[in-house]
């Protein structure tokens, strides 16, 4: 939540409240947009498209939410835009399927699940980690990265993403098998 | 108590949060998990996959001259 009095200031351009705003969420601003893909310069360009954009839309902006769940919204409307893609979620995903096959009568697992396991080892799984969320659609792999790299609350990732939870939970859910199902291929091919 | 096999368990525990679910199912799944070392390893893969992107993210953010690009946004923003 963010008080209205600090909303005021913002929409005046006050100089010490802007300085704050900056100050205080550019860092996360910066890890968001590389945990949706963006590299070099375009991610710093889109941290300050964002903040241009809260600037123009302040008076709009009710408070209702932290500060910086707004502008993380800001910056996943950007990404869409400039990716061009559908928020829409497809109903068939093919690896609705792949996550099936997984499976044998009764729901029990017919395969063992292989892959890394041990969080101390992120500095071996990152790079495999790095090739496999190019294969995730922007909404998924967003969706996956606030979850489990920002450790964000369900009602923070549905306000940041304009859905349910129930999308959201199509989304992680999603994510969550064509990461694991990715990484489980590299990860046999490596060792 | 209605036992729920792994695949329910999988499809559930990717909704994010558990405590949207009942105290029951919340028990339930809790209960699989205890017992259950195939659908605990997917977990703890999922876990390694998250923290594997966090550390490759925290070596990016280590590496960036923060100040500089703040206040170059300071400055542009001054436009507006």
């Amino acid at each position: 939540m963010i008080d209205k009095n600090s909303l005021a200031l913002l929409n005046a351009r006050d100089k010490a409240a802007l300085t704050a705003a900056v100050n205080e969420n550019t860092a996360t601003l910066l890890r968001v947009a590389w945990g949706m893909g963006w590299v070099g310069t375009e991610a710093e360009d889109i941290v300050q498209q964002t903040f241009v954009t809260f600037l123009q839309t302040v008076p709009n902006f009710e408070g209702r939410s932290s500060l910086r769940t707004y502008l993380i919204g800001i910056l996943y409307k950007k990404s869409l835009e400039k990716r061009r893609a559908s928020t829409r979620e497809e109903a068939v995903d093919p690896i609705d399927q792949v996550f099936e096959k997984r499976f044998g009568i009764a729901g029990l697992w017919n395969t063992f699940p292989r892959g890394p396991e041990d969080e101390a080892a992120s500095r071996e799984t990152a790079v495999i980690v790095e090739q496999c969320i190019e294969n995730l659609p922007l909404d998924q792999r967003t969706a996956f990265y606030l979850k489990e790299v920002e450790h964000q609350p369900t009602e923070t990732l549905c306000n940041i993403l304009g859905i349910t939870t129930t999308h959201l939970g199509v989304l992680l859910f999603r994510a969550r098998n064509r990461l694991r199902e990715c990484v489980q291929r590299k990860w046999g091919k490596n060792g | 108590m209605n036992p729920l096999n792994c695949k329910e368990v999988t499809t559930r525990m990717a909704m994010g949060d558990l405590n949207q679910f009942s105290l029951k199912d919340r028990m339930t799944i809790r209960f699989h998990l205890a017992i259950c070392l195939i659908c605990r390893r997917y977990e703890r893969q999922i876990k390694a996959i998250g923290s594997a992107w966090r550390y490759s993210i925290g070596q990016k953010l280590d590496s960036k001259d923060l100040p500089s690009l703040k206040s170059r946004l300071l400055h542009e923003l001054d436009k507006f």
